[in-house]
């Protein structure tokens, strides 16, 4: 993260011209410097973030609150997502389908990028054996289709939303090990590391010391990237009902329970497909943005 | 070449035996007898009749009371001579059942991969032409929003607005060969970024190139500059990236096919899962595999026949 930061925060000589606001304060400073898209992506990201979290707790209706007079409405100031077969608000569930989505995308990032950029780091730091069976896992894993072999996975191992998770990070964690790998090799002979084997470092302090603050940058682009491509397959599997189970909130299920109303109710499964599309573009806007900052400083 | 061709075709075989042996230990793993779940397929749920000595037999029919070792070099062997495994549910060879969906996939895929070249070649190409413009903003925001879009929302949006907005599209008659538009044009869009992008950076590439130069202060017509000059040589990377598309191709194709009901691959495996008829998810799973190893084995072939500076395994 520090790596990230500072990347963020050299000095543009083309703003810098500019009266500087936000000079001081380095959060706003790395803000701004995302640019516009950079900043409208952070802007609907904190939006979704805001409703996932305050709407579910303010809202009149419960998540799994059924309203048999209310069934299938329309969208209207009451239910601005209108509501399903059974009364339930669909903003509210929208919302709180957020909570589920977004958990579910962090938790399988966390642990892809665990798994990954471990294996990763001692491939590419032990070499050898480990390093060839590692990456040659790696290889098998990344030549296949990503949804097929999550599909496969979760079929599997039975149809819950930690399935859907366990069989995305299966295969999602091979790509961050590949590019760990090939960064420590790039600076495993490096003076600094040098220096610290010299004076008897042990390899886990030189790995997560010395070689991991050195190669953070990338890896986090990376991830900031992939994001978005996550969260549709892991909603995707959902909508092939594979992931999460009813009454379970997801914007995947949503839109796939929406699907039997196309005719009549065609805004059951507008909405939740639209909250996916703008959580996945706003992070899809700032993970470009981040990675402009960043190859254009290093 | 020869030495890099068998280096890439040993490479190719490993993968593929990988792939045999995860698909073998996944079955394995699942939590899931298929004994019972064969039972349960054949006689429609209930599992009357269903003796332990039946029980035994069936076992004993699918080898499953072999030792571990024994059972996979069985299975390798038989995936070897293209025995995919019997289907649960129609007792029929696997690979004749998938066989018979090949051809509606291999239409949607590549119909999509029509749609996919016109607009990513044609959208990279009007990018290129002023770099930082507006036009090359428009397609930038374009790719940006197809990128982020879910096909499944798409294609729904879609069927939505050309059959009850437009009403352009019969969705309830008979089947016929233009239903095939929405499906392809789904997932052409979803993949049209990735080819755009590195068509505009590789024809941006070329023009500034020495070559380009010359044939500029030749006085050669702009027209003739543009396509033999510049778009020759910058199309070699599109069209590598349309052939590694394959891939996702066969995943798209899961999720398009159940929206618009396309009676492909990607259906068949949906309700193969439905119905825990795991040996056609296992036969699916190798297929692509498969396929998509011998696509990248022969885009690597063609470029290292293409281009000797990359004949390094």
């Amino acid at each position: 993260m520090a790596t990230l930061i500072r990347a963020l925060e050299l000095p543009d000589t083309r703003q810098a011209k500019r009266r500087d606001w936000s000079a001081g304060i380095p959060a706003f400073t790395a803000i701004r410097r995302l640019g516009i898209a950079g900043m409208t992506g952070a802007a609907i990201l904190t939006c979704m973030i805001v409703m996932a979290v305050a709407v579910p707790l303010v809202s009149p209706y419960g998540i799994a609150e059924t309203r048999s007079a209310e069934r299938l409405r329309e969208p209207e100031f009451a239910h601005p997502f209108g509501t399903d077969r059974l009364g339930r608000d669909q903003f509210t569930r929208a919302a709180a389908a957020g909570r589920t989505s977004l958990t579910a995308t962090i938790l399988a990032l966390a642990l892809s990028l665990t798994i990954g950029v471990g294996l990763g780091l001692l491939a590419g730091y032990a070499g050898g054996a480990i390093d060839m069976v590692v990456m040659r896992l790696a290889d098998v894993i990344m030549a296949l289709p990503t949804l097929v072999l999550g599909i496969v996975v979760a079929a599997l191992f039975g149809p819950a939303l930690l399935t859907v998770v366990i069989a995305t990070v299966s295969f999602w964690w091979a790509g961050y090990a590949r590019v760990t790998r090939t960064l420590v090799r790039q600076v495993r002979n490096e003076p600094f590391v040098e220096a610290s084997r010299a004076i008897g470092a042990t390899p886990w302090r030189i790995a997560t010391r010395e070689v991991l603050p050195h190669i953070w940058g990338p890896i986090i682009v990376m991830a900031a990237l992939d994001v978005g491509s996550l969260l549709m397959t892991l909603s995707g599997l959902s909508f092939l009902g594979l992931g999460a189970q009813p009454p379970t909130p997801e914007w995947g299920l949503m839109l796939a329970d929406g699907r039997a109303y196309f005719l009549d109710a065609p805004f059951l499964m507008f909405f939740p497909g639209l909250m996916i599309f703008l959580c996945v573009l706003g992070v899809n806007l700032l993970g470009t943005a981040l990675r402009q900052r960043i190859t254009r400083s290093v | 070449m020869l030495r890099y061709a068998i280096t890439r075709l040993a490479i190719a075989l490993a993968v593929l035996l990988g792939a045999v042996t995860a698909s073998f230990i996944l079955i394995h793993a699942a939590p899931s007898d298929p004994v019972a779940i064969m039972f349960g397929a054949v006689r429609g749920g209930s599992q009357v009749g269903a003796t332990g000595a039946q029980r035994d037999a069936l076992r004993h029919e699918l080898g499953l009371d072999r030792s571990w070792p024994e059972q996979y070099f069985s299975w390798v062997a038989r995936t070897a001579q293209g025995d995919l495994g019997t289907s649960f549910r129609s007792r029929r060879p696997v690979a004749t059942e998938m066989g018979n969906r090949i051809p509606a996939t291999l239409s949607l895929g590549l119909t999509a991969l029509v749609v996919q070249a016109i607009l990513g070649l044609g959208l990279g190409a009007l990018a290129s032409r002023h770099p930082g413009g507006f036009i090359d903003h428009v397609t930038s925001a374009i790719a940006m929003i197809l990128v982020s879009v879910p096909a499944y929302w798409l294609g729904l949006i879609l069927l939505w607005t050309f059959a009850v907005g437009l009403n352009w599209v019969d969705v309830t008659g008979p089947p016929d060969p233009s239903r095939i538009v929405l499906p392809a044009l789904t997932l052409g869009l979803v993949m049209t970024p990735p080819v755009m992008r590195v068509f505009r950076t590789s024809l941006i590439e070329q023009q500034s190139r020495a070559h380009v130069t010359v044939a500029r202060s030749k006085g050669l017509a702009e027209g003739v500059i543009l396509f033999r000059h510049i778009a020759r040589p910058a199309i070699l990377p599109a069209i590598t990236l349309l052939g590694i598309s394959l891939g996702e191709v066969l995943g798209g194709a899961v999720i398009v096919e159940s929206i618009f009901s396309w009676p492909g691959l990607g259906k068949y495996l949906l309700d193969s899962i439905l119905a825990r008829d795991y040996p056609v998810v296992q036969g699916y799973m190798l297929f692509t595999t498969f396929t998509v190893v011998i696509g990248t084995l022969i885009v690597d072939l063609l470029h290292g026949y293409l281009d000797p500076r990359l004949r390094t395994p």
